[in-house]
């Protein structure tokens, strides 16, 4: 319990830590952004320009001419009252709404290409490490060689152009069909999976070859520690000791890796996303960068920070749990 | 009456090939474990002890290879046991507490996962409720309490306990032969007394024969019946733990028994072995200890002795240790 307390505490400070951290950096962009926007306001409503300027600067909660700690203190009112502010480029967008679209789409595309990508490196790494040399082996080596050559957005650009021009099997772009009615129904389901084959392919490929050699690395190591020697001269059978000795060691380090990549995949791949038009928090990403949409770039940085600092927690709680060597702390 | 020997090693060579060369690390070894006896194996390290003793459970390690040899069990040569038939030879006829003792268990099972595993991998049809009781004996033997202890995850045992544990372990399956790899280094003296008089009551108790590989000289005057003296890949002395002691012959095991601390009370001629130990990958000709040997003769350079009888129950190999020569052991 003591454990779990200090963990939270220690994920509370960072999630401090990161709020004024991102601030921080956003603001000292140079230029003032609400400047034209208060400008065009001003001569659109036959206002003042004071007058647009703080009506612009209360609509963003954004206001770069206050002094830095002010601003500061706006803003966690804000964040406070779960407001972040609306998009720039679509004033009726709040970006709180952007979130709730896109974040589900990217845990739904992530958590499937991780689960997927996770087993299969699992099972082949363990597999390479039992097995030196042969055919699997050299097999496995030459496709993580390969895939890794290749930036994961090349990928998405052949599967699409394999998939969806030349042989028309997948949408071009889009999270379901306009045909169908979201819900709990069986046409809808079907459709958001057929949607995400390519997205959840292409990450797959490209994360499968790092989990092989992770665990390949892992196990390996494993097999040479004196427990499975131990093991060994006790007459234990090799489908055990390989299940029992290397593989649940050896896994240990991987799930807990597995949780922090789950945070880390939050941020969906921009490119891969963008690829296929998959409007999850990747093509959000990169089209809030493109487009210099900085409140909105800033609330996206912000919630796919508290997931990589929740995943780190999870990792933390999941390791105490699987290694009895962590509970006594 | 011929003593009875439970493990007879012959002519048994391993190598290991490393960047450099390939050493012997085992060398033409000829050896014999007496039914029922303590035989001690000692040499300093980089011997060969653990290598000989691996050999023994045909557990060669992965970049070792046998060259020639073999290594009797009850008739039947270990080293060409394979797959279910070499399994069940393993820990079922012959235990080994590794010198690496205190990492030989998995880190995520518990004592009584670690002990019901191995006892159902030798006996499929064996019930768990029937065999608790055993390891219960078995943990009480060892001065331990069964209760607790079974519970535990091997991070949660002292030095001393994990040890304990593995003697008891090495008895699950009551094998006929146990070998100990230097059992006590990792322990202050007093539980080093401690486990040997555990071990010393276990062999009283089950008649069990037992291979004690130690460098540690004054290890063996306490426990061991039987003694033999490694140096660099080869057997150089053997014997009854009296008559080595009493009429040492070889250069190398006079050293080691005389500069071993407090053993004998002769601080007269107490001195430290001179040289440094052989590099085994490029090996003197002839014995490997004449660069260090203060009799070294002619003959030394250029041959290597073989191990000869001397005595009743005493073997060494040794140019100048035979009757009537210079170091000599019954004048
Ligand atoms: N796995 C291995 N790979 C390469 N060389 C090895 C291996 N195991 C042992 N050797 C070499 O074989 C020789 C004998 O080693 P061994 O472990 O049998 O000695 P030892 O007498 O048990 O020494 P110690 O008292 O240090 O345990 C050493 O020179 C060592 O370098
Ligand atoms: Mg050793």
């Amino acid at each position: 319990m003591n454990y779990f307390l200090r963990k939270l505490g220690t994920s509370l400070l960072n999630l401090i830590a990161v709020v004024v951290t991102i601030f921080i950096v956003l603001h000292m962009m140079p230029g003032d952004i609400i400047e034209p926007m208060a400008r065009e306001e001003a001569s659109r409503l036959g206002i003042t320009y004071e007058e647009a300027y703080e009506r612009v600067a209360d609509r963003y909660n954004y206001n770069p001419q206050e002094p830095i700690y002010q601003q500061l203190v706006r803003y966690v009112k804000g964040l406070l009252r779960g407001d972040l502010g609306t998009s720039m480029l679509n004033p009726k967008n709040t970006v709180v709404s952007i979130l709730s679209v896109a974040l589900p789409w990217t845990i739904f595309v992530v958590s499937i290409s991780l689960i997927i990508s996770f087993i299969l490196g699992m099972q082949l790494g363990a597999l390479m490490a039992i097995r030196k040399r042969g055919i699997i082996n050299n097999s496995i080596t030459f496709y993580v060689t390969i895939v890794s050559a290749i930036p994961s957005y090349i990928i998405a650009i052949i599967l699409s152009i394999i998939f969806v021009y030349q042989l028309r099997l997948f949408p071009k772009s889009g999270v379901y069909s306009i045909d169908v009615t979201p819900g709990f129904n069986m046409p809808f389901i079907l459709s958001v999976l057929h949607y995400s084959v390519l997205p959840i392919t292409t990450y797959v490929i490209t994360s499968t070859g790092g989990w092989i050699l992770n665990m390949k690395g892992s196990s390996v190591h494993v097999l040479g520690s004196d427990y499975v020697f131990a093991a060994q001269a006790r007459g234990i059978p090799e489908k055990i000791i390989m299940r029992r000795y290397m593989k649940k060691n050896a896994m240990i380090p991987m799930i807990t890796i597995l949780a922090m990549a789950f945070g880390g995949m939050i941020g969906g791949a921009p490119l891969i996303e963008g690829q296929f038009q998959y409007l999850g928090m990747g093509a959000y990403l990169a089209k809030a960068l493109g487009e210099r949409d900085f409140i909105l770039y800033q609330g996206l940085l912000l919630c796919i920070s508290i997931s990589v600092i929740l995943a780190n927690l999870v990792a933390d709680l999941l390791y105490s749990k699987l290694d009895p060597r962590i509970r006594l702390e | 009456m011929t003593p009875k020997n439970i493990i007879e090693v012959r002519d048994l060579t391993v190598e290991f090939k490393k960047p450099k060369g390939s050493l012997l690390a085992v060398n033409h070894v000829d050896f014999d474990l007496r039914e029922g006896s303590v035989t001690a194996l000692v040499g300093e390290s980089g011997s060969g002890k653990t290598t000989l003793a691996f050999t023994m459970l045909n557990i060669v390690n992965t970049t070792g290879k046998i060259l020639s040899g073999s290594v009797n069990y009850n008739g039947t040569d270990v080293l060409k046991l394979k797959g279910e038939q070499l399994r069940r030879y393993r820990w079922k006829e012959i235990s080994m507490i590794f010198q690496s003792a205190q990492s030989s268990l998995n880190p995520l099972m518990t004592i009584q996962q670690h002990f019901w595993e191995t006892y159902l991998v030798h006996e499929p049809e064996a019930d768990e409720k029937k065999v608790i009781p055993r390891f219960f004996r078995l943990l009480e033997d060892v001065m331990l309490d069964p209760d607790r202890v079974l519970k535990l995850y091997p991070h949660e045992l002292s030095g001393g306990m994990k040890q304990r544990v593995m003697i008891a372990f090495s008895m699950l399956l009551s094998p006929r032969v146990i070998i100990l790899d230097e059992p006590t280094t990792a322990l202050d003296v007093i539980t080093q007394d401690y486990i040997f008089s555990i071990l010393d009551k276990i062999h009283n108790e089950t008649g069990i024969s037992m291979l004690l590989l130690t460098h540690d000289i004054g290890v063996v005057a306490k426990v061991a019946d039987r003694i033999a003296v490694m140096y660099a890949g080869r057997i150089v002395e053997v014997g009854d733990i009296f008559t080595v002691f009493r009429h040492t012959a070889h250069p190398y095991a006079k050293a080691l028994i005389t500069t071993a601390p407090s053993l004998l009370d002769t601080d007269k001629d107490k001195e430290p072995i001179k040289g440094s130990p052989p590099d085994l990958i490029d090996l003197p000709p002839g014995c490997a200890f004449h660069p260090r040997c203060p009799y070294a003769t002619e003959v030394c350079r250029e041959k290597c002795p073989a191990l000869t009888m001397i005595g009743e129950d005493h073997y060494v190999a040794c140019h100048n240790s035979l009757p009537g020569k210079g170091a000599a052991a019954y004048e």
